[in-house]
């Protein structure tokens, strides 16, 4: 085997696995202090009930849609409130563990629910 | 200046240039080093934006999915030093293995294991982009392509725009795509009966299914039986039996080694589908224009335009080699993907019959199939330059040198436009690229002990970093889930009778929990995870508590282990490992015999060997099935031997041999902005029509009519599954409107051919309901 001949396509594969192992990651932002995630998982949680009335809405036949477009919400939400504090969004999804199960202080006007219904994939879109 | 004179006349020497590239082309693409240089760097441009940003989190809610089972199996191997079986990160633990759309077991598993699944996912998009190039060469020249024509005509199958829009989706399963003309070209080398073409097409199908080709693996049998018809169509008329009855046998044990090899995959995955069937219900269709639009058009919003590119400068080459005769089988084949992917808009529709059979019953896009057709398509530019070459290269010689104008203009355009459509696909690669919306990557935290948590399947990736699993779970199947399972518990392991003594966690991984209890009395220890029948016990027996994974205690002190070893994965691997061996020695084989004649079929009767350790497997390991009974959402069983006493009557019949006994209404006057129930009761005759789904119309007095169609009755059976002469309870929540305070509300119901055509089935018997257009009036309610 002429080991010249594949030279180039060493060279390609060489330059596309450096590119990949070389590219930097995006800007982290700084970590959240417990204050701030408190403060996350409260502004979050808090418009659980209403998230969920509003997935309701969207589909008023189906279980596991509605609590779908609830965890659909919540991610925005999620992402929006990281976005405006600069803090992680991995930060606010673990305020939101953390704050379930250790029933951190929210404004919720009923309790968090801790149970999802089971997947139900729609057969129709 | 006499140099720089020369230099200049040899530029703008325009003939002689475009000979130059000509012969430079042609010398690349016989030399395969060069040539698969070429190809690298043709990935390379089409991946750059994507290899750029590899580190970067790609946040759409499918590639948080998807990523994530490649991250759950990495993880198994390289931090509990298990086989990726068992994902407790998911939907309250699911079976990993059997999971149809994880890409893990492919040879790219070797690249996550190595750079971690983002970076890893970038270079595989490279690699398969190389990979496709090369096989759509390999693929043309099979078909008589000439090496300079499949060269050009490559990138329009392997950079088309599947292959642009997939990553920015996370479906990287996709690139199994790349593997379809491999699997083509090995079934046309086994139907002319060569031994490495069976090995060709079991190797790369077997590769398709391993890397979640729930699509590209089904689609490419399509192909081959297009192959398998070619064939048997030229050889009726040549008439040569012994020939022909070899290669059929070769493809046939192309398909039995690619079983082989695949098992790891497919016993896992039929064992999932077979507790929680995919019910597809729908009549998708995409007009002719809607695939044009797909096909040649750039990306627009809210359409689907360019989601499978091929760009319209291939038009030359294309059509030149529409004119060659022997292209027709390539056209019919094309011809067919069309008709395919236009889905139940075209009638009658190819699409539905195919949705008869087994596995393609399960495909709801019919577009798909415009994948294959994109190989058409190279596979006729290819054929066109070819065309154009053989022509002026036989005038030449004819000539002396001087070859017709019209020729050489014929193949310099068709070549030409060839290559400058490789800048709109690349550039469809990039536009995609970087449209993805991207995020910071979760960072590690390995430290934390597992616990579920409510979770959230639209940002799944920052779950299992955080050692959370979530319970919040999409899939494209009904993941087989228990209601039961809690996002808030401080132990993720307990007793059912807390006072029968105590449990501690020793050790936890997600194929294997240890576990020291110490009981008074006999009690159930109960584990915060979907039961599954592949977890084994150390002591006691495994249960299913309302789905929870359940163990039944003898009262002492006892470490009980828990592991899950299915039936279905040591019966696949050992399969999958054996077909190794039996690939290794028909590879052997194939060196010193390269054409299989009568007396070698002995030989490829080794992809037979497989099915000894599966049938010694099946045979031997017995696993415990339990069937719980079907519950509807307010907990009761779906299945009733009646219609509950004091219920009101409708007795309805449908012409498909299905009636609705009862309706029920859980409130008769709601308050907005709360729920009620509704309970349609059916009962099923022995015989019924199939592909029947449920429709729900419910009509307020004045505003918009609120929807409930359905296929599974209470989200959970499919009525072809239901046992016929027994109550059927389909339950379903109706959400009552804040703006429907003193509206009447009606609700009609009906059946309709959810997967045949869409039309309503006949009521041939109204019973006690009005009936209106096929459809009886269930139930009514006024809004308080």
């Amino acid at each position: 085997m002429n080991a010249k001949a594949w030279a180039p396509l060493a060279a390609v594969c060489v330059l596309a696995v450096g590119r990949a192992v070389t590219a930097a990651p995006p800007q982290r932002a700084p970590d959240a202090d417990d204050a701030l995630l408190h403060k996350a998982f409260s502004a979050v949680a808090s418009e659980e009930t209403a998230m969920r009335h509003e997935s309701a809405k969207s589909f008023p036949t189906e279980m596991w849609s509605r609590d779908d477009d609830f965890h659909r919400r919540e991610q925005e939400k999620v992402r929006d409130w990281a976005g405006s504090h600069h803090v992680r969004r991995g930060d606010v999804f673990r305020a939101m563990d953390e704050g379930i199960r250790a029933h951190w202080p929210q404004t919720n006007g009923a309790p968090l629910v801790v149970t999802v219904p089971p997947c139900r994939p729609r057969a129709i879109y | 200046m006499p140099a720089a004179r020369d230099l200049l006349k040899r530029i703008t020497n325009v003939p002689a240039l475009l000979g130059t590239a000509y012969e430079s082309g042609r010398a690349a693409a016989a030399r395969l080093p060069w040539r698969l240089a070429v190809f690298a760097g043709l990935a390379l441009c089409a991946s750059w934006p994507l290899l750029s940003t590899a580190p970067a989190l790609n946040e759409f809610r499918d590639a948080h999915v998807l990523a994530h089972y490649e991250v759950a199996a990495r993880e198994a191997v390289l931090r509990w030093h298990q086989m990726p079986l068992w994902d407790p990160y998911y939907c309250g633990g699911m079976y990993l293995l059997g999971t149809p759309q994880a890409r893990f077991v492919s040879p790219t598993f070797l690249l996550s294991l190595l750079f971690g699944e983002r970076r890893a996912e970038a270079i595989t998009v490279f690699a398969m982009m190389v990979v496709g190039l090369e096989g759509a060469f390999r693929y043309a020249r099979s078909r008589g392509a000439t090496g300079f024509g499949a060269m050009l005509a490559a990138p329009l199958f392997a950079l088309s725009g599947i292959f642009a829009v997939s990553p920015g989706l996370g479906w990287i399963g996709f690139f199994s795509f790349q593997l379809l003309p491999w699997i083509a070209l090995g079934v046309r080398r086994a139907l002319a009966r060569e031994l490495a073409g069976v090995l060709v097409a079991a190797g790369a199908m077997a590769w398709c299914i391993g890397m979640g080709g729930t699509y590209p693996a089904p689609i490419a049998a399509v192909w081959c039986a297009f192959e398998v018809v070619e064939f048997l169509a030229k050889r009726a008329r040549r008439g040569r039996g012994a020939r022909v009855g070899i290669g059929l046998a070769l493809v046939a044990a192309a398909a039995l080694l690619a079983a082989g090899l695949a098992a790891a995959r497919l016993w896992p995955i039929a064992d999932t589908l077979a507790d929680a069937p995919r019910v597809i219900g729908g009549t998708a269709g995409n007009s002719l224009g809607k695939e044009l639009g797909m096909l040649f058009l750039g990306p627009q919003d809210k359409t689907e335009n360019g989601s499978f590119y091929l760009g319209a400068l291939a038009a030359p080459a294309v059509l030149a080699g529409l004119l060659r005769r022997r292209s027709l089988p390539v056209v019919i084949a094309g011809a067919f993907c069309m008709w395919l992917a236009a889905g139940y808009d075209l009638h009658p529709s190819l699409f539905s019959l195919l949705r008869e059979l087994p596995i393609y019953s399960s495909l709801r896009y019919p577009e798909r199939f415009l994948v294959p057709f994109a190989l058409a398509v190279a596979v006729l530019a290819a054929r066109g330059i070819g065309w154009a070459e053989a022509v002026v290269r036989a005038r030449r010689r004819r000539a002396k040198g001087r070859p017709p104008r019209v020729r050489q203009v014929v193949l310099a355009i068709a070549a030409f436009t060839l290559v400058v459509n490789v800048g709109p696909m690349v550039r469809q690669h990039a536009m995609h690229a970087a449209d993805r919306p991207l995020g910071t990557p979760p960072d590690e935290d390995d430290s934390r002990p597992f616990h579920q948590s409510r979770g959230n399947r639209w940002g799944l990736a920052y779950y299992e970093p955080m050692q959370r699993g979530s319970l919040s779970c999409w899939e494209a199947y009904p993941v087989p889930q228990s209601p039961a399972l809690r996002g808030d518990l401080q132990n993720e392991e307990w007793l059912d009778d807390a006072g029968a003594g105590t449990l501690v966690e020793r050790a936890w991984s997600p194929d294997r929990i240890d576990l020291d209890v110490d009981l008074a009395r006999p009690a159930t220890v109960l584990v915060n995870q979907n039961w599954h029948s592949g977890w084994r016990a150390s002591v006691g027996e495994v249960d299913s508590h309302n789905g929870l994974l359940a163990v039944a205690m003898p009262a002492g002190k006892n470490a009980l282990t828990l592991s899950f070893a299915p039936k279905s994965a040591t019966g696949g691997v050992r399969t999958s490992l054996v077909a190794l061996l039996a690939f290794a020695l028909l590879a052997w084989r194939a060196r010193r015999h390269p054409t299989v004649g009568v007396r070698d079929l002995p030989w490829a009767a080794a992809v037979l060997l497989p099915a000894l350790p599966a049938a010694l497997v099946a045979a031997t390991v017995h696993e415990r099935k339990i069937t719980e009974p079907a519950m509807a959402m307010d907990g009761r069983s779906i299945v009733a031997d009646e219609v509950d006493e004091g219920t009101p009557r409708v007795d309805a019949r449908f012409a498909a041999g299905v009636v609705l006994e009862a309706a029920t209404l859980s409130d008769t006057s709601p308050r907005p902005g709360s729920d009620l129930t509704l309970e349609l009761d059916w009962r099923r005759d022995e015989q019924i029509e199939k592909g029947l789904g449920v429709f729900v119309h419910i009509t307020p007095s004045s505003g918009d009519t609120v929807g409930g169609d359905h296929v599974l009755l209470s989200g959970v059976l499919d009525l072809e599954d239901a046992p016929p002469g027994k109550t059927l309870r389909d339950v379903l929540p109706l959400w009552v409107p804040d703006d429907a305070r003193g509206k009447t509300w009606k609700v009609w119901v009906g059946l309709w051919r959810v997967r045949h055509g869409g039309e309503r089935v006949p009521v041939t018997v109204r019973g006690n309901a009005k009936v209106d257009a096929n459809r009886v009036l269930a139930a009514s309610y006024v809004v308080r």
